[in-house]
């Protein structure tokens, strides 16, 4: 880890000039002190300045850092942004050159305070924040003798809500954009770094609102989500033929994906894109891995799907379905794969299910399923799923959980409930979604945990539950259940589902594959390279980080293409100068709930909201719950983000 | 009520309105110079910045949502302090070469900078010095842009052009063309009125006369027929430039096209044979000629361009002498369209007004190639595409130049309206049977078909035009289109014309009685001794208006009051040279039927009269009684017409409308497709009017050249560009 010599950072100044280098301090922002083995000299950002090398130029740093905002980081669209920064930086050059008097030095001071105060967006404001802290705490280096060999400098434009979205969507771009009513623009920026932006404009659990500062202010944050599925719908429904970037010169190589889910579509979108030729084995029917069969049709309806997925193959991406990934017995295997293709992806997903554990889960009972998704899939491929004027008890509190209620619910059965061991605050399903099956008449049962499946004649009748209570946090910092004695009863039901999680089903990998595996039973990679053990293999999404959302998949497929090309441009994936800014800025978090820049900015109108069917109306059927944004009810929202934009600047020694 | 207090006192808003908004409601100035009320707010400038209790920052009054209780101070020292450093910000980088920039003496740069009183710049910097580029009629100098946004979002969310987009980022940002590196847009300058300082120049003014030396007039649109104000400004005698009004906005021809007026081929005294004479050996030959005809023997074709009082004196002329023989000449291009237009609605006047059209949620464009034909209409219809979230439909031979905003565009494939009409009914087909019947597929979502849309829609507009009537497709297909719309969701239907004051005619009775095709066989029988043609010049590309003006010449005397000696004009045995609308005064009725005034700009240079005085002059000579003063001839049959008796024509200024009414009659039409056949479409060069094209009334010569327009292709299919409808030929239309 990296030890500064000086600086100031977050009201903290750092200041070990002239001391010996052990007794230097640990760097209060984490990151490595190489980038692609160039040594670390400097880093700058919205909250200060670090210096890890005394004879470091820091006023070429700075000047730099304010010309690159003035060029690149601001958007130039406003006064202060566009020329302030501009000449910010002009007077800082003029100071290490030493043409400076104490007038200027205030001056210059006065001029960065008056962006500070006046700018559009966050990123001239935050700039200067570094540049003022420089001239009014360590105003004696500013003639100090420093070594003024060059560095080399690499910046990331970034805001609190990209760095949250794990799709790093330019978030307060797109939402400009909509504001400035381009809406083909907006979408080809979030086609930038997410090509299903549809999908995730419709299912996404959107961790970018929690890190929205919009939320600080006004207790609710933009609708970021359902904003970006505005211009979506807007080329959808307006007829419009998606305008995708130019695809690059073919690269005459090949790689194969398994699994069309979002995680390998997302990675054959970018690989298309780059020039490799892609083909993915899907082992379904269906394009869509999970959001085709385990989100139901309500939520993301599936033609909707079907066209996110056409427009990616357009691209020249082929996609062969009805084949598994497996051992000999199955259609293709990694041996297979290997053989044709100069790089392999996998990205088949999680789709096996946790057992309950209990008396008559495996008995064959009629009125058992084996699993949630298993039920969502029968439904989703239109088969007859049979509980038609049935009692239904689905187990778990997962997002499944969910949709198995909400799916029976619009399957016909009479009387449909939902059991989960906790209360609702621990329940990992969204809170909205769980709203949502409340209103269409799930009964919830909180802290009831199903010990015993009873049936009679082999058919399920009920099912034995025992009441829980809340006990001391467990690993997972939830408070841990505990049965309470001799409060079991019976719930009496004619089927019932299990819920209560997913895992990949990896049990065809051999020894001989020579690829490793996690202990939570996910394929080893190595972190932000996604490459497993054997460097042609890579792999992404629930079968590498375990089940999680749709747009962690996509963010993780989109950097497994960038080092799939590394791998097949030069031998082996790296991370670039600028990926290592990017991904300890991720890793920082940007997002400071303390944040004091900018922070008091005026409330605003209300969080808009779309249209949406009411539960009684919506309960019987299988039509899209949630309408779009009007545009004019895109633009009203779009005008409540706050651009939290902002830049960092690593200076980096030559080797 | 929710209140904000704004300098320790309380204003009542409502909620969306910013604190601007409210300051400029209550007469509270905060300085700005990117923010314009028609377009989004930008917040570039920083100029309106004011201290909001609670925040720390200074917050620009133009994007800050005024919040119940707020506590605003607009004018404190640190305000100003801050303002005044954004605008040093701009000057530090701004080239102070006032003293040659066009835009001196009503830039609002400069203005600003006095106000603000701005002495000397805090810092030293180069200035930028980067060279000046010219897009066609617009001269762009990026040197003097302040980046303020007015003319990129006024031609995106105003004009439909999209002509204008910022590139690069930060310092190195800049304004430039969206598609290619010169502007192919409309050219109606509405971004050249927005600009606040010189980098945005009309071409043809550039470097012309100083502002404060031009005298300025305002009259109506002399091209367009929605009234739009224009403001002349004039040096010794001479048109300088045209401006748009206030907020309004105007046409390529209105601030380009001016310069006809001194054309070679002007008529600027009457002719005879071709040779110019004076107004006594006219009066001499006429009389020998026309005194004592009958009324059936003399006929009068009216072009569809003069003013209101223009076509009551002719009416007066002709009535007065007994002769129900004069009609408009949108009748040669629109009679039979009109006549089953009548039957349906029981009037030739279009349904709904200019704002309805604005305020519709629903649009439906049926071949009208807006730019071409009517941009006024066209800056309407984005006005409900943008503000009022409406869908815009196109039924056309191409897709037009602001397809980014329609929702769907139909192709009449071989110029088959009506069959694309048919296709823009249809609904989603049924799925075909799957395994899942729960799933349909993309050409299967009725939200992809009009009739899900048209079902939720509460306002409907449709607009035909040329590009329909010349294709030949029947009109009852369009009119039985409005019957599938519905009277109850259809509240504005617009037949366009590209002649400013077609509804005058409309309105004043020439049209719907004697026809131009009678005209043609009336001619041909010789029963017409007097043929007056009141600046009629027919479209050389339609074969009605060539075979009638061919037959002109079977008149026993052809007189022509023309604008211009050649044309139509050239064959006749005497010209009456004529005063330009911008040349007299009077009124124009808009296409819905508001009367708004036209003033005199320029003095005539010849001996001319104005059409009224003509058509009194004419009946002196046939023995009628015609009033020459256009004032009395608007209060004794124009005012009347409008329900406005006591109005003086002094007091119109476009908010007295015509009183419509109309029926609605189902329209019994079946589609039968017609054989495929290329479709001829000739199509008005981009800057119509005949005047601002290759075909310039000045000639082509490299002292003109400003007042020229390359036209690009003289003929196109689908085989050259993507955006033409299958089996459609355009070609430039001949006039």
């Amino acid at each position: 880890m990296a030890q500064v010599c000086y600086g100031y950072y977050k009201d903290t100044k750092i200041d070990n000039r002239g001391k010996d280098r052990s007794e230097w301090t640990e760097s209060p922002f984490k990151t490595p002190d190489e980038y692609r083995d160039k040594p670390l000299k400097v880093f700058i950002d919205w909250d200060g300045f670090l210096v890890f090398d005394e004879s470091a130029d820091i006023l070429a740093a700075l000047a730099n850092y304010m010309l690159e905002i003035s060029g690149h980081g601001c958007c130039g669209r406003c006064f202060p942004g566009r020329v302030g920064t501009r000449l910010l930086a002009e007077q800082l050059m003029k100071m290490r050159a030493g043409a400076c008097e104490n007038s200027d030095i205030e001056k210059t001071v006065e001029m960065a305070e008056s962006i500070f105060n006046s700018a559009k967006c966050t990123v001239a404001p935050t700039s200067t924040i570094p540049v003022r802290l420089f001239l009014t705490h360590f105003k004696d280096q500013i003639t100090k003798q420093v070594n003024k060999d060059g560095m080399e400098f690499y910046r990331k434009v970034t805001a609190p809500c990209t760095a949250g979205c794990p799709a790093n969507v330019q978030i307060p771009e797109f939402i400009e954009q909509i504001k400035d009513h381009r809406y083909m623009e907006a979408l080809a920026t979030i086609r930038e770094t997410m090509p299903l932006p549809g999908v995730c404009g419709r299912v996404c659990p959107h961790p970018c609102e929690a890190n929205c500062r919009r939320g600080l202010v006004d207790d609710t944050p933009v609708s970021i989500m359902v904003l970006k599925r505005a211009p979506w719908d807007f080329e959808y429904y307006n007829n419009k033929t998606p305008k995708l970037p130019e695809k690059a010169a073919d690269k005459g190589k090949k790689v194969g994906i398994v699994g069309a889910g979002p995680a390998g579509l997302t990675a054959a979108y970018y690989l298309a894109l780059m020039g490799y030729s892609v083909k993915i084995y899907e082992w379904m029917q269906e394009p869509g891995g999970m959001v085709a069969l385990g989100i139901p049709d309500y939520r993301q309806p599936r033609h909707l799907l079907r066209r996110e997925v056409d427009i990616i193959q357009s691209l020249g991406v082929e996609i062969e379905y009805g084949k598994k990934l497996g051992d000999e017995k199955d259609d293709i295997t990694i041996e297979y794969m290997k053989k044709n293709y100069d790089a392999v992806l996998v990205t088949i997903g999680a789709w096996k299910s946790r057992d309950m554990g209990i008396e008559g889960e495996k008995e064959g009972y009629d009125g058992v399923f084996a699993s949630g998704i298993g039920f969502l899939r029968e439904q989703a491929e239109g088969k007859d799923t049979g509980v038609k004027g049935k009692k239904v008890v689905v187990v778990g509190g997962g997002n499944t959980a969910i949709d198995c209620v909400r799916v029976a619910m619009r399957e016909g059965s009479t009387d449909v409930n939902l059991v989960y061991r906790r209360s609702r605050a621990e329940m990992p399903a969204e809170p909205w979604e769980i709203d949502d099956a409340m209103e269409e008449g799930v009964n919830f049962h909180f802290l009831w945990n199903p010990t015993r499946i009873i049936a009679e004649n082999g058919k399920v009748v009920g099912v034995e539950v025992v009441e829980m209570v809340l006990g001391e946090p467990d690993e997972s910092g939830r408070r841990k259940p505990e049965p309470k004695a001799g409060s079991e009863k019976i719930l009496p039901c004619d089927v019932i589902i299990p819920a209560i999680g997913q895992f990949s089903d990896l049990s065809f990998l051999t020894e001989k594959d020579g690829i490793a595996v996690t202990k939570w039973n996910t394929f080893k990679v190595r972190d932000d390279l996604y490459d497993t053990t054997d460097p042609k293999v890579f792999s992404a999404g629930d079968c590498e980080w375990g089940p999680m959302t749709v747009v962690k998949a996509i963010g993780a497929a989109r950097w497994s293409a960038i080092m799939i090309d590394r791998f097949l441009e030069s031998g082996a994936p790296y991370l670039t100068e600028q990926e290592t800014l990017e991904v300890s800025l991720y890793k920082n978090k940007v997002f400071d709930k303390a944040e004091k820049v900018c922070e008091l900015e005026t409330p605003t109108i209300h969080r808009t909201h779309q249209a949406k069917m009411s539960g009684e109306d919506r309960r019987n059927n299988y039509e899209e719950v949630e309408r779009s944004f009007t545009l004019q009810q895109a633009y009203d929202e779009a005008t409540r983000c706050l651009r939290c934009v902002r830049m960092a600047m690593v200076g980096l020694g030559t080797k | 009520m929710a209140e904000i207090i704004i300098n320790n006192k309380p204003y009542s808003f409502s909620e969306g309105e910013s604190i601007l908004d409210v300051a400029n409601r209550n007469g509270i100035k905060i300085p700005t110079l990117c923010y314009l009320k028609d377009i989004t707010p930008t917040g570039a400038c920083r100029l309106c910045l004011v201290e909001v209790e609670g925040a720390d920052r200074l917050q620009a009054a133009c994007v800050t949502y005024a919040m119940d209780g707020m506590k605003i101070d607009t004018e404190n020292e640190r305000v100003w302090a801050n303002r005044k450093q954004m605008l040093d910000f701009i000057l530090i980088k701004h080239p102070l070469d006032c003293p040659v920039c066009d835009k001196a003496g009503e830039c609002e740069l400069q203005n600003t900078a006095y106000e603000f009183g701005m002495m000397e710049e805090i810092v030293t910097s180069d200035k930028p010095k980067d060279p000046v580029v010219k897009w066609n009629k617009i001269v762009y100098n990026q040197n003097l842009c302040v980046l303020c946004e007015k003319c990129i979002k006024s031609c995106h969310e105003m004009t439909g052009c999209s002509a204008l987009k910022m590139e690069d980022r930060g310092f190195f940002n800049h304004v430039t063309p969206s598609r290619g590196d010169t502007l192919k847009c409309d050219f109606c300058g509405t971004c050249i009125d927005r600009c606040p300082v010189g980098a945005l120049l009309d071409a043809q003014f550039h470097h012309a006369a100083r502002v404060w030396d031009l005298e300025n007039t305002v009259t109506s649109s002399v091209f367009s027929p929605c009234g739009e104000q224009v403001e002349y400004g004039t040096m010794n005698g001479q048109i300088m430039r045209a401006t748009a009004v206030g907020s309004g906005q105007i046409s390529s021809s209105d601030r380009f096209a001016y310069k006809y007026l001194d054309a070679d081929s002007r008529a600027l005294n009457p002719a005879i044979n071709g040779t110019d004479t004076n107004w006594d050996e006219v009066t001499a030959l006429l009389k020998g000629k026309i005194a004592g005809l009958k009324g059936s023997e003399v006929a009068l074709i009216a072009s569809a361009s003069l003013t209101n009082e223009a076509y009551a004196a002719y009416k007066k002329l002709m009535t007065s002498i007994g002769s129900s023989n004069y009609v408009s000449e949108t009748d040669l291009y629109y009679g039979d369209f009109y006549k089953k237009y009548a039957e349906k609605f029981g009037t030739m006047e279009n349904i709904g007004t200019l704002d309805d059209v604005a305020d519709s949620d629903m649009i439906f464009v049926i071949g009208a190639d807006l730019r071409r034909e009517c941009v006024g209409v066209k800056h309407k219809v984005m006005n409900a595409v943008i503000k009022n979230d409406a869908l815009l439909y196109t039924v056309g031979t191409r897709k037009y130049e602001y397809d980014s905003f329609v929702a769907k565009s139909f192709m009449a494939e071989y110029g088959d309206f009506a069959g694309a009409l048919e296709i823009v009914k249809q609904d989603a087909p049924a799925p075909k049977p799957s395994s899942n019947p729960k799933v349909i597929e993309v050409e299967n979502d009725p939200e992809r078909y009009i009739p899900a849309h048209l079902a939720k829609a509460k306002k409907v507009t449709v607009i035909v035009g040329n590009e329909y009537m010349q294709s030949g497709s029947p009109a009852e297909a369009v009119l039985a289109f409005c019957d599938f719309i519905g009277q109850d969701k259809l509240k504005s239907v617009i037949v366009l014309n590209d002649q400013v004051n077609y509804m005058g005619a409309i309105v004043a009775g020439f049209m719907g009685g004697y026809t131009a095709k009678q005209l043609e066989s009336d001619l041909n029988a010789g029963k017409i001794k007097l043929l007056i043609s009141a600046g009629f010049n027919g479209v050389k590309s339609c074969p009605h208006a060539k075979s009638l003006e061919a037959a002109f010449s079977k008149a026993g005397t052809f007189v022509a009051v023309d604008l211009f000696k050649d044309g139509s004009a050239k064959n006749a045995q005497v010209v009456l040279g004529v005063k330009d609308s911008l040349e007299t005064v009077g009124t124009f009725t808009t296409l819905d039927g508001r009367l708004v005034p036209v003033n005199r700009v320029v003095m005539a240079k010849g001996t001319q009269k104005t059409h009224v005085q003509t058509a009194a002059y004419l009946g002196e000579i046939i023995g009628s009684d015609v009033n020459s003063c256009a004032y009395e001839t608007f209060k004794s049959e124009v005012a009347p017409i409008f329900g406005a008796q006591d109005m003086e024509m002094g007091e119109v200024d476009g908010h007295i409308a015509k009183v419509k009414t109309n029926r609605w009659e189902k329209t019994a039409y079946a589609y039968a497709k017609p054989a495929e056949k290329e479709c001829i479409m000739p199509i008005n060069p981009r800057y119509h009017t005949n005047i601002m094209t290759a075909k310039s009334y000045l000639p082509a010569t490299e002292e003109h050249r400003e007042f020229h327009f390359p036209v690009v292709a003289e003929k196109v299919t689908c085989a050259e560009c993507a955006d033409i409808a299958k089996g459609v030929l355009c070609v430039t239309k001949e006039f």
